[in-house]
């Protein structure tokens, strides 16, 4: 190697020691905003939430009587999270959508090269809703790329229509409902999702549609009648844990799929638990795997 | 032999330069600073109430329901529309029936107190003390919008820190991306590399209407496998398919450009022997630190204004210009699998054996003995 070559490697080598330092902070411009109207005459409340990357996180309202909170605090360089209250409809939106201003960033007290993205709690908006108890509410989440808590204890939910790209979610219906929910949507992308106590949620109806991430249903609550359990689960996994002495009926269309369900025995086609007739409550199973598994397991 | 500038000339060049950039450019903040300190307290009330209409969380009030210092509203008493504290709290024990907003400050709403409108505090907290707030009850930290929300746009230190990385970024990316290139690719590597060499002008020009061709070429495409229906299903992966080809096309031609820059920068220094291979991935490595310096000069200008943004220009149009070319010269080579002239390279060849490789001790079965070299039979001079 010639003199010269040497000489230009140090440059580059030097250039590249100089510069990853001075790249490394990158420039964070936090705000944070909190709302909250108390609850009046307000005798019910629609949420929509739109929100992008970070952590989010729905329980009751810790204060009484507030018809809602909402904390948030999120990085003004990358996002511009809004909310507004429609009286008229009582409504109430909030949308955090991420932006990507800033694909690269380097970290070396965290080890080397970032990629900014969807995802990336660290740089997301963290929100917070709590939300009146004892008034019907209907929930319409559409979340991103985001860790996301919903735990649903206290609450009188009618609705719930979940809808997530790549968030790691957890639903917990800690008491029972006050209310019959109408109807109870979990759309997952390619996210996890682990919902539990799911018997507390009184819904009649359960749809489930799981993509890569899978999903982890647990059906333990205090919940009586019949339950129909509609999953549709595609390249991932679903494991439904059942109680006992709920009675189960399985219909489950495989297209390259796979059930495993050793407490069920197949009978003309459909796959019954032994105390199908017997049991007080039930749950009736629709089952579509596509590449996919489907794990039943009696707890 | 040519005569060159000394270095301690063009380092007093760039020098004088960089002090020119730096006076212009601190005189330039010194009058900011000026102007900034004469801004009266009215302005500054201006600029925070249109912030606050303007931010998605803020709230709309009149210039004229601010006033500065502490405000309140006394028991009994009403105030019709909102009302506003410059730098202080303000306490409501009467009614407002418009905004009670405190910029600077807390709102606290007492026992007998109510706001019809909105209670909002820039800066401070919104506090119920047993009063009623008929509409919402909003803290913000800061304005996120406007003239006073100054540290949404990037400061230069923030804007060269980005530039900087952002090129970093790339630059670690890309030399990734070429290692891999010179290790599993170096055929089509050199290949793209000979094209560009061969014809320049050319690969650019395939490269330009190559660039322009991308998008009807995907919706013909797509238009295709619709046309025969059962295609329909493939088009998502036809999408992603053909956005990664390009992707890796664009890639492995700016690569391959890079491996010429390089190389052309080593024998312009006269560090390339004319009997030993090339060393791919120290051109590469020097072709890619070439343009990534182009880079870094400009985002370390960032903060000089016009100046960094001319050199930033320069770099993007210099990197566009080898992006093209190094994307025209991959698309006529297929690749890097068609060498100039239509034949296909030929395959690469292990290099000779050492002339001590014979002496290697043979397994002891079914190899064949490796032959020692014999020198040519000497000329028979009589």
């Amino acid at each position: 190697m010639s003199i010269y070559s040497r000489r230009l490697w140090l440059v580059v080598v030097a250039a590249t020691l100089v510069a990853v330092p001075a790249a490394t902070a990158h420039a964070q411009v936090w705000r944070t905003v909190t709302a909250s109207r108390q609850r009046a005459s307000a005798d019910s409340l629609r949420l929509r939430v739109y929100f992008g990357a970070g952590t989010f996180n729905l329980a009751a309202a810790t204060i009484e009587p507030l018809l809602y909170n909402v904390d948030m605090r999120y990085d003004a360089g990358r996002v511009r999270p809004m909310h507004r209250y429609d009286a008229a409809t009582g409504t109430l939106t909030i949308r955090s959508d991420s932006a990507i201003g800033h694909p690269f960033s380097l970290d070396l007290k965290r080890g080397g090269l970032n990629f900014n993205g969807p995802g990336d709690d660290r740089n997301g908006t963290d929100l917070t809703v709590g939300l009146a108890r004892g008034i019907p509410l209907d929930l319409s989440l559409s979340l991103g790329a985001c860790d996301a808590t919903l735990d649903l204890a206290n609450l009188s939910v009618r609705r719930l229509h979940l809808e997530s790209g790549a968030s790691q979610t957890t639903v917990t219906f800690g008491t029972p409902n006050p209310v019959t929910m109408s109807s109870l949507d979990l759309d997952i992308g390619a996210a996890g999702l682990t919902v539990n106590s799911l018997g507390n949620a009184h819904a009649s109806t359960v749809n489930v549609s799981a993509g890569v991430g899978g999903a982890e249903l647990d059906l333990a609550g205090t919940w009586t009648g019949t339950m129909n359990l509609v999953v549709r689960a595609a390249l991932g996994g679903i494991t439904l844990h059942i109680p006992q002495d709920v009675g189960v009926e399985a219909r489950v269309a495989r297209t390259l799929g796979s059930l495993d369900a050793p407490d069920l025995t197949k009978r003309d086609g459909t796959y019954y638990s032994s105390n199908w007739s017997s049991a007080t409550r039930k749950v009736v199973i629709d089952a579509t795997a596509t590449l996919a598994g489907l794990e039943i397991t009696r707890d | 032999m040519p005569t060159r500038r000394p270095v301690y000339t063009r380092a007093a060049l760039l020098a004088t330069a960089l002090a020119v950039a730096a006076s212009v450019n601190g005189a330039a903040a010194q009058a900011k600073h000026s102007r900034a300190r004469a801004v009266s307290v009215s302005d500054s009330i201006a600029a925070a109430v249109d912030s606050l209409g303007r931010d998605p969380n803020g709230v709309v009030i009149e210039r004229s329901a601010v006033q500065q210092g502490p405000q309140t509203v006394a028991a009994g008493a009403t105030v019709n529309g909102s009302i506003a504290s410059w730098h202080g709290p303000l306490d409501v024990r009467g009614t407002v029936t418009g905004n009670a907003v405190a910029l600077g400050g807390d709102v606290v709403v007492h026992t007998g107190g109510t706001v019809r409108g909105d209670a909002v505090a820039l800066g401070g907290h919104v506090q119920l003390d047993g009063g009623t707030v008929q509409g919402e009850m909003r803290s913000l930290s800061a304005l996120t919008v406007g003239p006073l929300a100054r540290t949404i746009p990037r400061t230069p230190a923030q804007a060269t820190k980005r530039s900087l990385s952002l090129s970093v970024g790339w630059y670690l990316v890309l030399a990734v991306i070429g290692l891999f290139a010179a290790l599993f690719a170096r055929g089509n590597l050199e290949t793209i590399a000979e094209r560009i060499r061969d014809d320049f002008s050319r690969s650019f020009l395939y490269g330009v209407v190559g660039q322009i061709a991308l998008l009807p070429a995907l919706v013909v495409g797509i238009v295709a496998l619709c046309i025969t229906v059962i295609g329909i299903l493939l088009i998502p992966f036809a999408i992603v398919g053909f956005v990664l080809g390009g992707a890796g096309a664009l890639a492995l031609g700016f690569l391959a450009m890079s491996y010429v820059t390089g190389e052309a920068a080593m024998r312009w220094r006269g560090a390339v022997s004319a009997y030993a291979p090339p060393p791919v991935v120290q051109f590469l490595f020097i072709g890619l630190s070439l343009y990534f310096v182009l880079w870094m000069i400009g985002g370390l200008l960032s903060w000089a204004g016009w100046l960094g943004a001319v050199l930033r220009l320069i770099a993007a149009m210099v990197t566009w210009v080898a992006v093209t070319v190094g994307f025209g010269a991959t698309l006529t080579s297929r690749g890097g699998t068609r060498a100039p002239g239509g034949r296909v390279p030929p395959p690469q060849v292990p290099p000779p054996a050492s002339d001590a490789s014979w002496q290697t001790p043979t397994p002891v079965s079914g190899v064949a003995a490796a032959r020692r070299p014999t020198p040519p039979p000497r000329s028979i001079q009589h």
